[in-house]
């Protein structure tokens, strides 16, 4: 009879397979508190309903202390639960770990959380934005591919730049699952090298319209992308956890397309402007180059080469001219040097005459004292031959020799009688 | 004139950031004129090589339909 359970065996069949199934194994159910049971043994028992439907749960004391709250009727909650069928009874139940408020607020308190974490992990450093490339070769939109937005998009990527690529991965942008949608794009995109660069964002919409790009999925997968992110999600004025992991945010997608694809024109246009510095940057240089050889050439030596000996001219005549003007100066020095010198010559000629004069007049008084006249007059004469030798010894003349008698007026020639006879001692000196 | 040789994986940014340094450097009027007439014909080697960039892309809109990579024209109207 195989095939047939005890009860105790089916129940524990069911429980293994609630255990193995990984999808049961943990949830988070979302619901409204009724019937809620507190026992002093510590455990919590309640019913959790929506408008369709109700669960069974128990807070066992030892998960108590998890719950930040005082859990009341009426109160609408998601728990983090654990599927189990109380064997006992054949009860199906949740076995609660944990639950939190269901709100707005609790949205709120998830989203600070998430962001502390991711960026205490550093995924939004600056350090780790990608640069966006200034002419994308193809632009990737990860987006729903029906609705406004991927029109808008194309749109204005038309408009700024004619010719620009553009490749649609379509997701659901909202609802369940959208997050992994996301994920799942920005990934393929990634594998199959799309583009390089990626826009995911969607239109505005309500805080839970716009859950997805506040999962971590979404962060992990924008973090994780190695081509450059800019994410666009629908509001002007919240962040999304995405804003603030890709690497630029964008208040819309036509905004991001704005920020992604630039003017052609304006490309063109610093393109001409560029083209037109560097001819105008040449012809200046040309010109200048110009102009310093135009310089160079009229210069005079290049012009009239003969203006070098020119110079040497001028030179030589300023040198003459020099001179011309310091000659007088010297000639009238030389002059009064000269002039100076001629003075002290007839002085000194002068001199010279004044003594020869006096020397002349004592010789001559000495001559005159001297002169044979001057004896003869005393009564002397001079006895002359005819030679015209003074006589000067009686014994050189003989017998009738001629001789001339000199005396002071005047001469006679007498004739020697007889030779001579010796003076007294023989000497010839009558004085 | 002779032909300048660009970088085989020049990017249009890595094109235009240097046609930048050209002009400026030429502005600047520095360098022998050889060296000039060297830039210059970077320059405008650099400046068709841009102009063709932008003139030679050719408009393509696409949709991804499957995970392989495969791909349809997207009709966006």
């Amino acid at each position: 009879m195989s095939g047939v359970l005890s009860v105790a065996e089916l129940n524990r069949a069911v429980n293994e397979t609630l255990t193995r199934d990984p999808l049961l194994a943990k949830v988070q159910v979302r619901g409204e508190i009724s019937g809620l049971k507190k026992y002093p043994s510590g455990h919590t028992y309640f019913t959790l309903k929506d408008s369709e439907a109700a669960v069974d749960c128990v807070l066992f004391r030892g998960a108590a202390d998890n719950v930040r709250f005082e859990l009341l009727d009426g109160m609408s909650v998601v728990l983090f639960a654990r599927p189990n069928l109380y064997d006992k009874i054949g009860r199906f139940q949740l076995i609660v770990s944990g639950a939190r408020e269901e709100g707005v607020g609790d949205l709120y308190t998830r989203f600070i959380k998430l962001k502390e974490k991711l960026e205490r992990e550093g995924l939004f450093d600056a350090s780790k934005k990608k640069p966006i490339p200034t002419i994308p070769k193809r632009v990737v939109a990860v987006t729903s591919s029906s609705g406004a937005v991927i029109r808008d998009m194309i749109h204005v990527i038309r408009r700024r730049f004619p010719g620009m690529r553009l490749i649609l991965i379509p997701v659901a942008v909202q609802g369940v699952g959208a997050e992994n949608e996301i994920a799942a794009a920005i990934a393929t995109a990634n594998r199959l090298r799309l583009g390089d660069v990626i826009i995911v964002g969607r239109g505005g919409g309500s805080q839970e319209d716009l859950q997805p790009f506040n999962e971590e999925v979404t962060a992990r997968a924008i973090a994780e992308s190695e081509i450059p992110v800019i994410s666009a999600v629908g509001h002007e004025t919240d962040y999304t956890i995405a804003d603030f992991v890709a690497d630029l945010r964008a208040p819309t997608p036509s905004a991001a397309a704005e920020l992604v694809v630039p003017l052609k024109n304006a490309l063109y246009e610093r393109l001409e402007l560029l083209s037109s510095s560097l001819e105008q940057a040449l012809a200046n240089r040309l010109e200048s180059s110009g102009r310093h050889l135009t310089h160079l050439v009229s210069r005079p030596v290049l012009v009239k080469p003969t203006a070098i000996v020119e110079r040497h001219h001028v030179r030589l005549a300023l040198h003459r001219q020099r001179l011309v003007n310091i000659f007088p100066k010297r000639m009238t020095d030389t002059g009064i040097r000269y002039e100076r010198f001629e003075e002290r010559f007839h002085t000194a000629i002068q001199r010279i005459k004044t003594n020869r004069e006096s020397q002349l007049e004592t010789l001559t008084k000495a001559l005159e004292a001297l002169s044979p006249l001057a004896v003869l007059t005393r009564g002397y004469s001079v006895v002359r031959c005819p030679t015209g030798d003074m006589v000067t010894s009686a014994s050189s003349l003989k017998k009738d020799d001629l001789v001339d008698l000199i005396f002071a007026d005047g001469e006679v020639h007498a004739r020697i009688l007889d030779s001579a006879s010796e003076l007294d001692n023989g000497s010839s000196n009558p004085f | 004139m002779t032909d300048c040789k660009l970088p085989e994986d020049l990017t249009y940014e890595d094109a235009i950031k240097r046609l930048e340094e050209i002009v400026t450097t030429l502005e600047r009027g520095e360098g022998s004129l050889d060296r000039s007439m060297e830039l210059f014909r970077e320059g405008i080697a650099l400046s068709t090589f841009c102009a063709d960039k932008l003139n030679a892309m050719r408009e393509e809109m696409l949709i991804l339909v499957d995970q392989s990579g495969r791909t349809e024209p997207f009709a966006d109207e």
